[in-house]
Formats: structure tokens, sequence, C-alpha cells
């Protein structure tokens, strides 16, 4: 089994045999040629073990693959040329985004460009009801009209949106049989098919964003796909979708929005995993990366979820992780505000010129190379001795730009440079913490990215997390947690009802249809039908309310309603999330749900040999900074690989691995785990830092 | 060696560390309260310093931001030496510096050793505060006590134990008690959860070091303010804005003036000039002024600059009493916050030729339509506010206004889905789209501006218009052309058709009625002739603008079939010197 996932810099590999061993391994992605990207990194991978591509791809069961084609196409406004049919009097709800303006003081804020300008939102004359009862028939003269526009604009995809086409798709689906024939080589999204849900919006911006990228996505998976059967794979290509549930290319590629949140889906999953063997199904997790922190949450077992929130500045309405990105990465550059105020980001030095000590031009100071100056990174063993970082263009950067500024000494500078971005990225991780009603202080935190390891320690000092958790795979670690994703299938249908109007026997035909349809999909790509688990949901609210709350529907309330017992577990939800309950109150269906989720069997962890926990002679020693300490001091440091599990280390401590190095303060102690994982727990009491 | 942690780096790390705090107190607030306006974000929560200045906030609303200050400080001096751990003030009277009756603030001391040593504090609209009429907002209203029960700050807990007595009086003067109450605890726990986390922080970082880093984070703040405003040409300047009271049979207007004064580092806004106070419920109390003004500012100056003490402190504001931005007792206020979009209007309006590339042209004002009836679908009553009924912003140097009122007009509220608008009310949305040539024209143009048609089949459906734009659109600026006027006509079963006043109840819709609401464009910034060809191109393919305006407004000429924008004609015609004509 082969995990793939693509970054915006490297094309990450985890491979996993029958016997439970595990590499890893990663190559500098291409980004004209990302599927060629991946044949080299294949060919690698083959030679470690000792075999060329073709036997070696032979013997892939299971490729696993997260793609960043979709996303990249909606970050940098690459996407296709895109149209959308609408009905007459809609069609600037797209650009109108429910009036919202993301920055209220900000007056030089501009709107992201809509995905299909107006010119090619071409109006329908037809009309449905809220109930989806014809208003008025769907006008051919309108349509002939449109698909005119559509061929003479060029267009490369179209989108299909009409009002209330989650009750009734008869006047979409009219329209795409037109389409269909009149422009049979245009990808086309009808959003009855794609997204039957009510949220007129949240459709429109959902069914066009998947016109935009699908185009790409499809070549792309196609080319791939071309690649390595040439290539000799025989097995079975799956991709990540952005709820972290695994998908045929065929069943994603008409939903390619569903792929926007495709590689860093996987870092909630992989943490899941890590966390368990270390023992919790709660934990948060950070990948800090060269300009940003991603940070997303496992609870339960389940990566915590949104249905409808953002990717880019596009918003959608399909579930998705909820993964929140702040600008604090190696690359972020420190600054002097005109107040005197030390800053950090979002500005990055990114990868080109990128940090001062890579010495390729960069003359800002950043987080790496204020990393460097206080001791963390070895210069001569960064990734692993694969990077040269020099200290003296990083100590003039900081020197000029920081110290002589601040009128303080290069190193003092650089303890504030870090602390400072210790103290945003704390604030961000706490937030989406508080968000979903956790605690800081009773879940671990699992920490990935290049530079995660260096600042985890740090941040969870100022956090009040008590257990950091950094896996020996940290580098690659979202394509470790696509070996552990399984089959997924969400559904949705709207139906909008409320208390006495609610018909148990449409409730029942509707989940069925939804159930029918996912384990239908889930079988054709290869998952056994006893093996398939189907969770029902429902999204209710109170009568008027504005937000909708997702229920969840065990015990056969899907197939057999009975509206008290809804309305008690509603009334039970509501009181656990808000601290009161209405039960009083009309009880509003919105949307009903289906998700079902064929497990693969997971692949075990390579366990490490567990000797004692005595520990061993450190390789070496050099001065750095102790957080916390607020001072210098000696820190042994220790080579990762040759560490044996169950092993332990008290603070200060180094411990330098291929990918990453980790900082253990005095605070802290270390020990590696079974999972190969080092598990780094607070030694002093609870509490934060002074 | 032991290092101290540099200064600002610390200062800047405590700023951040108080505003996570903030977060967290409005998640306790979201989760606890049961009213839509306060889960649409209209309160303000936060930090008070031991002086009561302000330290931080969670900001949802540019204005309420600025409202929790003047509140504390007028508490502080009235309970001077009688403030105890365990207390909790309550407050929401305009003369007792807040905003409007309607936004009631909570207070609670944070002591540490025996020393208060700062406030933790929460306000929010409340769904009614007494008066004439549920919900607060009485049009008919000619002073304060037919609008609002007035509560100057008094202490609901006194020493950890609740004053039941004064619950039990201001609960016994509130409509929809159940739902105000709930808003009332979930504001107490709010400011619990701040307490009990700024304690946490306080004893981390030392009780001296907590006071210090607010001392060094005003500092921080009001060098950078005034770094900026130095950077600003000195002078004095002039702007003013007329609101317009569009009431069937008793029309009437006020004026509102400004005089800016740079000097060095040092701004001052002075009112002086503006018209009295009226006998509507359009007046604002001088917080409501202050937060108008300090947040107008903050559109001239850098996103970054923090809002706290350091801010406020660098800025002098005057209004003079009596006048309508400072009414006085026994004015009614409801209205007050309508004049926030006025006053910033004015004030760049002023600035227009100082700081070209910092102001913003007017933007469309506000005109708010509100439904009421019983949905014969289910028998149940409806009421519902038009937020989508958008109009443009202005356009600022370099950017065309945005498509939404961009100030302090509208605020940052969710306009409604269209397909969920019809699911909770008997109305169907036959048409909301931009509106050609709706945008002042400019070298940037304004934001476009909208129009709604909407078709009723409610029962006993009324309505009401609240708000202004009827009778002057909003003007461009230098060079600019001004935006489109505002307006509601219903056209009835009949056949008949009426336009409704800007402030007008409209008693009776039957249904088969249709309303067509336009919300104006904004005004534009510099000459249209000026503006980039190239966007001329794109609005005239999007149908932004009109050919005739493109040739007639823009200077430009088209190609033959008048779709496009023929460059190098329109560059030659444009060159020449009557390019205005043609």
């Amino acid at each position: 089994m082969v995990g793939v996932d693509v970054g915006g810099t490297f094309v990450d590999f985890a491979l996993c045999d029958a016997t439970g061993g595990m590499a890893v391994h990663k190559v500098p992605a291409e980004p004209t040629d990302l599927a060629g990207s991946i044949m080299r990194g294949v060919t690698d991978l083959a030679e470690l073990h000792g075999t060329d591509a073709g036997t070696f791809l032979g013997r892939v069961d299971l490729l696993v693959h997260g793609t960043t084609v979709a996303t990249n196409a909606v970050l940098t406004g690459t996407g296709c040329r895109t149209a959308l049919l609408t009905t007459k009097g809609t069609r600037d709800a797209l650009e109108m985004r429910r009036g919202i303006k993301e920055e209220p003081l900000d007056n030089k804020y501009e709107a992201p460009a809509p995905l299909a300008p107006r010119y090619l939102r071409l109006p329908v004359d037809e009309r449905l009801d809220w109930n989806g009862e014809v208003v008025s028939e769907l006008d051919a003269g309108s349509l002939d009209a449109a698909i005119h526009a559509l061929k003479t604009h060029e267009v490369e995809a179209v989108a299909v949106c009409l009002m209330h086409a989650y009750a009734n798709d008869k006047h979409e689906q009219e329209v795409a049989v037109r389409l269909r024939a009149a422009l049979p080589d245009n990808y086309l999204t009808v959003s009855s098919e794609l997204l039957p849900q009510m949220g007129y919006y949240g459709r429109v911006s959902t069914t066009v964003l998947n016109s935009y990228v699908g185009p790409l996505l499809k070549s792309y998976l196609l080319s791939l796909t071309d690649l390595l059967t040439e290539a000799g794979f025989a097995g079975q290509l799956l991709i990540m979708n952005s709820a972290a549930g695994l998908m045929v290319p065929a069943e994603i590629i008409p939903r390619a929005a569903a792929a926007l949140l495709s590689g860093p889906a996987a870092a909630p999953v992989a943490a899941r995993v890590y966390a368990g063997a270390a023992g919790t199904s709660d934990c948060a997790v950070i990948d800090m990366g060269g300009t940003s922190l991603d940070i997303s949450l496992a609870s339960g077992g389940e990566p915590r979820e949104v249905t409808g929130g953002r990717v880019g500045r596009y918003a959608t309405a399909l579930p998705m992780i909820d993964i929140r990105t702040i600008g604090a990465g190696g690359g972020s550059i420190a600054w002097i505000d005109a107040g005197g105020g030390l800053r950090v980001g979002p500005r990055s030095a990114g990868s080109v010129p990128g940090p001062a000590c890579y010495d390729k031009g960069g003359t800002l100071p950043t987080c790496t190379d204020a990393d460097l100056l206080l001791g963390y990174l070895d210069p001569d063993y960064f990734l692993g001795g694969r990077m040269r970082l020099f200290r003296e263009p990083a100590e003039r950067a900081v020197g000029e730009h920081l110290a002589e500024p601040l009128g303080i000494s290069v190193e003092e500078a650089a303890v504030a440079a870090f602390e400072v971005v210790n103290a945003g990225m704390a604030a961000g991780i706490r937030d989406m913490i508080v968000d979903h009603g956790l605690d800081p202080e009773t879940i671990p935190m699992v920490v990935g990215g290049g530079a995660g390891p260096v600042h985890a320690a740090a941040v969870a000092m100022e956090l009040g997390v008590r257990e950091v958790i950094v896996p020996r795979q940290s580098g690659v670690f979202c394509a470790v947690g696509m070996l552990f994703a399984d089959l997924k299938r969400d559904l949705v249908r709207s139906y909008c009802a409320s208390g006495e109007q609610l018909d148990p026997e449409r409730w029942r035909a509707l989940f069925a249809a939804m159930t029918d349809e996912g384990r239908r999909t889930l079988v054709s790509e290869g998952a056994p039908l006893d093996e398939v688990e189907v969770r029902y949901s429902a999204d209710l609210r109170y009568l008027r309310q504005v937000h909708e709350l997702k229920l969840p529907l065990g015990d056969g309330l899907a197939e057999r309603l009975c509206v008290d017992e809804l309305h008690a577990r509603f009334d039970a939800l509501h009181e656990r999330l808000f601290g009161y309950a209405l039960p009083e109150e009309v009880l509003e269906v919105v949307n009903l749900r289906v998700r079902c989720v064929a497990h693969r069997p997971r692949p075990e962890l390579p366990r490490v040999r567990m000797m004692g926990a005595a520990p061993p002679a450190a390789d070496g020693a050099r001065r750095a900074y102790s957080p916390g300490g607020m001072s210098f001091r000696q820190f042994p440091v220790y080579r990762g690989e040759t560490l044996d599990g169950g092993c332990h280390l008290e603070g200060p401590a180094i411990v330098e691995l291929p990918q990453t190095t980790l900082v253990v303060p005095s605070s802290f102690a270390v020990a590696l785990d079974e999972a190969g994982s080092f598990v780094l727990t607070r030694r002093d009491g609870p509490g934060r830092r002074g | 060696m032991t290092l101290e942690l540099n200064q600002s780096a610390r200062t800047v790390v405590f700023q951040r560390r108080v505003k996570s705090l903030t977060h967290e107190m409005a998640q306790a607030l979201y989760r606890s309260s049961r009213s839509p306006l306060i889960n649409n974000g209209d309160f303000a929560l936060g930090f008070l310093d031991a002086r009561g200045r302000m330290l931080e906030q969670d900001e949802h609303l540019p204005l309420m931001a600025f409202s929790l200050y003047p509140g504390c400080g007028y508490l502080m001096d009235f309970f001077e030496g009688d403030i105890h751990d365990g207390d909790v003030f309550i407050h929401n009277d305009v003369w007792c510096a807040n905003l409007q009756h309607a936004d009631v603030g909570f207070y609670k001391p944070v002591f540490a050793g025996g020393e208060l040593v700062a406030w933790t504090a929460c306000r929010g609209h409340w769904a009614d505060i007494g008066g004439a009429v549920k919900g607060t907002c009485n049009p008919e209203a000619v002073e304060v006590h037919q609008e609002a029960l007035r509560i100057p700050p008094v202490k609901l807990w006194e020493k950890g134990r609740l004053r039941r007595d004064v619950w039990e009086l201001i609960f016994a003067n509130v409509r929809l008690r159940e739902i105000v109450e709930a808003d009332a605890q979930a504001q107490l726990g709010s400011c619990a959860v701040g307490e009990r986390r700024l304690r946490v922080l306080m004893e981390t970082e030392g009780a001296e070091a907590f006071a210090a880093n607010i001392e060094r984070l005003y500092d921080m703040t009001e060098r950078r303010v005034r770094a900026e405003i130095a950077a600003l040409p000195d002078g004095e300047y002039f702007g003013e804005s007329t609101i317009y009271q569009d009431e069937p049979g008793n029309p009437s207007t006020s004026r509102i003036a400004v005089k800016v004064v740079i000097r060095g580092d040092s701004i001052a806004f002075d009112f002086t000039g503006t018209d009295p106070q009226t006998p509507t419920f359009t007046n604002a109390s001088l917080t409501s002024t202050t937060a108008a003004t300090l947040t107008t500012l903050l559109y001239l100056l850098s996103p970054e600059v923090l809002h706290n003490h350091g801010l406020v402190r660098s800025v002098d504001i005057h209004a003079p009493e009596g006048s309508i931005l400072n009414a006085c007792y026994p004015a009614a206020t409801f209205m007050g916050n309508k004049l926030c979009q006025h006053t910033g209007e004015a004030i760049m309006l002023a600035l227009r030729e100082a700081l070209p590339d910092r102001v913003t042209a007017p933007w469309g004002r506000r005109l708010s339509y509100r439904m009421t009836g019983k949905d014969p679908r289910n028998g149940r009553g409806f009421h519902d506010i038009f937020f989508l009924t958008y109009e443009g912003g202005g356009a600022t140097h370099g950017v065309d206004g945005y498509n939404q009122p961009g100030l302090m007009g509208g605020g940052n509220v969710l306009a409604q889905d269209y397909e969920t608008f019809e699911v909770q009310n008997p109305v169907q949305l036959i048409e909301h789209e931009y509106v050609t040539d709706s945008a002042g024209p400019g070298r940037w143009r304004g934001g476009l501006g909208t129009r709604t048609r909407v078709r009723y089949y409610g029962e006993e459906t009324g309505g009401s218009t609240h708000g202004d734009g009827t009778m002057e659109p909003s003007p461009g600026v230098l060079g600019g052309g001004a935006g489109t006027l505002n307006s509601v006509e219903f056209q009835f079963p009949g056949g008949a058709r009426r336009n409704a006043h800007a402030m007008e109840i409209i008693p009776d819709i039957p249904p088969g009625t249709v309303s067509v609401h336009h919300g104006g464009g904004g005004g534009g910034y510099g000459p249209p002739e000026e503006r980039d060809l190239e966007r001329v191109d794109e609005d005239l393919r999007n149908g932004f603008i009109s050919a005739k305006a493109a040739v007639e407004v823009y200077g430009a000429v088209l190609t033959p079939d008048g779709s496009a924008v023929d460059f190098e004609a329109s560059r030659k015609r444009r060159k020449a010197p009557t390019s205005r004509s043609s």
C-alpha cells in the first residue's frame, strides 16, 4: 500500500508492506508535471526496494492519493472558463455572496472575483416554488439563447443551478439533457446531482466551484491513471476527499469540489492513528510548514468536520474537515511596526528567496533564522544534512531588522521573534479548540511539518497542552494518514418540514434511497456489501432559528421516524451545546444525511523494538535557548533514528530527525513509544508560562 | 545567564494572549445566547483596565467595539470607593455613556491581592428593553421615556450575591422575558469566563508585569497611531452630510458639520455647527458619535493598528451638547446609530483633498424594509427584515466601491439565502440583481445598486420602511459621479402603484402585491473618463454599465456592434481636447 501526498514543494510517500514495514520518501514537486513527479518518486521507492518501477508497481495493491490540483486552481485563479445557467433573476447571488465583507474595517477590501463572471451567468426562464412545484415551465427560448452564448464564448465548463432544484430536479434535468447533447465535451455540474441541499447560495457556489476545477482534476487523474497503468500498476487508485474519505477517480471526477482539501484532510486521520497509539482519541493537530500553520482536530477518533466552509475565498457546502490556516511558518518574516511592536508574519519569504540562512538571496529575518540562532537547528544537519544553513546571513538579517531598531542583542531579538510567533500559533490553536468545545489542557497535540517540532513544546506551554506527540514520520504525516483512511460516500437530501407536517413515509423513503445509492457506490468501488457501515443524521433547528444543528440518528430513527423522540434528542443536543433547550418549540427539519463507510483493513504501524527506559549517551551537545527558563543552556543532542523504543529522556534535549528537529525544553520529558512517536509530557504542574 | 524577554515582544505576546481570551468569551456567549440578534453578532465584549480604559475586545460590529469603555469610565466615577470583588454592574442608559438603550452592558471588576486590576465586560443588543413598543424600535418616540427602561449603572451582584430585587425590577419591565433573561445569563457567563481566564493570565504574568504590559501596549499603539497621523498633511478641513427624515407629511433635514484639524501628530474632530437634536428618535449620543469617528479614523489608518486606549487617547473629539450628535436628555435616540454613516461621510468628504488616496466616497445610505403577517401555509406569524436589499459602497483610490454598504451603514450582517427566505416567508423572490448604471461613475466607480422584486402571498401582511437615501443619492468625490437613489415601490394587484417614503408604515399588503426595492449605488471616485479602459470594457460586457454610459460618461468608443470597447479609438478620443462631450 502506498500513500502519496502532493504538496506545494514536495511529493510525500508512505509505503506499508505486508510484513508491517513502513518506508517514507520525499521528492521535489514539479508544479507543471505533478503526475511525472509522482512517477519519479515511485521509481525511487522501487530502487529503495531493490527493484524497478514496473515490478514494484505490479506489487502495489492500493495507491491512495491526495492531490492539490483542485486547490491550486482555486488559490491561484487558474481554473477553467466557467459558465452558470441559473433561474432568471438570481444570477448575481454568486457575486453578492450574501453581502458579507470579511474585513469590515478595510475600505480597500476587494471581494474575490466570481468564478463565473456575470456575462457568463446566463438566465434560464423557469421557476419552482419552495415546495418544488412548478410555477412556470422551462422556457425553451431562454435555454437556446444560453446554449448559443456558451458556444460563442467557448466555455470549458458549465454549472447548472436552479432555484429549489433540491426539491425537484425536473428543470435541471431538462437543461442537462439539452446541454449534454449540445456540448458533449463540456464538463457539466448539475446542482441537484452534486448537492441536492437547500440553500441557494451555498449550492450555487459549490456547483460553480465544481465546474471551475473539474476539467483540471479530470485530465490530471486520467493522465495519472494512464501513466501508472503503462508503468505496470494493476492495483486500485483511490483519491482522498475533503472529508477524509476515499473515492475512486470515476466517482470524484464529477465531484471535483470534493477534492479541494484532498491533501490536508489526511492530517487528522494520521493524528488519530498516532494519538490512538498513545492512548487517546481526541487531539489537536498542527502542521507547520514553510509559509503557514494548518490546524485541525480529531475527537472520538473522527476528524472534526464542518458542512459549509471556504476554500481560499470561495464558499462550499460540501462536508469537509475543519481546517484553519494561519500565517506562521518557517519562512514567516519578522518585522517591527511603526509603534515599535515586533511582529512575525503573515508575510513569508517562502522557499524563494527563503530565510536569510538559506543564503539564497533572502535578507529579511524569518522564523527559521531565529530557530537557527537559538541553537535549535544544526547548520550542518538541516533536513538530515541535505541542506546547509548559514549562520552569518541570519545574524545579519536579525541584527539589522530587529536587534538594532529595538536596541537589543541579536540573540535577544531571536528569542523575541520566537516568542511572538509561538504566541500567535498558540492563540490560533486555542481559538480552534475552544470553538469546538474542547479544553486545551485535556487533549494532546499531534505535530507534523518540518518546522512544527521545533516550536511544539513552547506552543504547548503557552496553550496549557500537557502532551505533545511527534510521529517519527511527521515530515510526511499526511501521506501516512492516507493509508488509514476509509472509503466514504456522503449523501444529502433537503426535506423542509416542521412539526406535524413531517411525513414518516417520506422521511423513511429519502433515507432509504440515499442508503441504497451510497451502498451501491461503495460496492462498485470494491467494498464488500456486508461491511458497509451506514450513519444517519439530520440537520434540525427550532422554528425560525438561523443555524441548524446536525443530530446523529442511531437506533432506527432513520428507518422509523418518531417525532417526539427526535425532538427530545434535539433538545438534549441543544442543551449540551448551548446550555438551554426549547421542548415546546416547533422543530424544523432541513436536511437528511447519510454517510456510508467501508472500513478498509488498517495497516499496523511498524512497532519499534521496546528496550529499557535508560537514556542513551548523547551524540553531542549545543547551546540553545530554553523556552520558559528565559535563558540559554547546554542541550544534549540525540540522533532520533538511533533511539530505541521505550527510551526516556528528560529535557533539555534536542532530537534530530532526517526531516525535522525536536526541541524538548527542560520542563518536558520525552519517551519513544511503540509506534515510533516521540511523546513529550509536561513535568511541572499545570498552568502557563510566566 | 537569564534573559529578559524584550519588552516589545513581551507586549505583543501579552496582547495576543488577551485577544485570545476575548475569543473564548465570545464563544461562551454564542453557546448560551437564545436571541438571533446576539447570534448574528450584535454584541461587543472584552476587557478594560483598572481605570476602565479600553484594553482588548472581540469585534463583530465595529461600532460596538467602542461602546464598552465609556460606560465603564462612568460607573467607576459614580461608584468610586464602592467597587468590590464579586460585584457585577448592569447598564444601558444613553446619558451614562452608551450607544443606545437596547445595548445592555454588564461589567465585572477583576480583583487580585485585594486590588482592582481590570474589568471584564459584555454589551449586547436585547430583544426588548421596555418602553412603549415591543422590540424597543418606536418611530413615534419623541423622548427617551417612550423608548426604553433607563438603567444607569446599578449593582446586579454585590460582593458575590445576586440582588434579586434589582433583577426583578429590571425584568418586570422587559418583554420577551424568557429570551432576554437567557441573554443576560449568557452575558454574565461570558464575563465570568473572561474573569477566570484573566486571573490565570495575571497570576502567571505577575500583577506588576500585567500592569506594565498594559501601559506599554497603549504606548506602542499610540506611537503607531501618531506616526501615521504625523504623515498626514497639517491643516483644517471641513465637511458635511445631510440627513433626510423622509416621513409622509413631515419631511425634515438635519446637517452634520465637521472640522478636522491635523497638526503634527495630533488629530481633532470638531462637530461644531451640527444641527440641534430633533424631536424624533434619530439622535446620537456622544458615545455613538465617538464610536463613529474612531471607526472612520480606522479606515484612514493602516489595518494593523490595535484597538485600545492608545488609539482612543490619540484623538480629540468634540460634539456640541444638544446637537444631533450629542443629544441631551430627554431626546429619543434609538435610531442614533443611523447617523454614524453620516458622521463618517462628513469626515471623508472633509479629508478628500488632504488624503485623496485614503478617503472613501459616500456609500449608499441604508434603507431597510421589514414585513410581518400570517403565513397561509401553516397559519403561523412571520416577520423578516430584508437584509438582502443592499446599497453599494463608495469608491476609493485604486478600488471600486464594495457591492454592499461598506462602512457603518449595514455592518457585517449575513443577507438571507433566497431559498430559505421563501421557505420561511410567504413570498416569492422574483428578482435580486445588480442594476445597470447604478454605480456612481468614476475612475473607480461606486459599488453597484440592487433591485429586489418580491411577490407576497401572505395574509394580513404589512410592512415598514426605515432609512434614508430617497431624497439625495450618494455623491462622488474628486470628479466622481453620484450613485442612484433608494426607493421602494408597491405594485398592488388592482394595478395601483405607490412609492413609499423612507420612513413609512405600509399597513396593508394584499396577496399578489409586488414590491420593487432599489438599493442605490455608491459614489464614484475621480473623473470617469480616466477609468481604465479594460475596466470599462469589463463593466460593459458584464452589464454593470450601459453602452450609452460607456460612451457618454466614460468617454469610450465602442466597436460597431456596441458590445465592446474599441481601445484604439477610445484612447484617441480621450486625448482629444473635448473628450467629455460625445
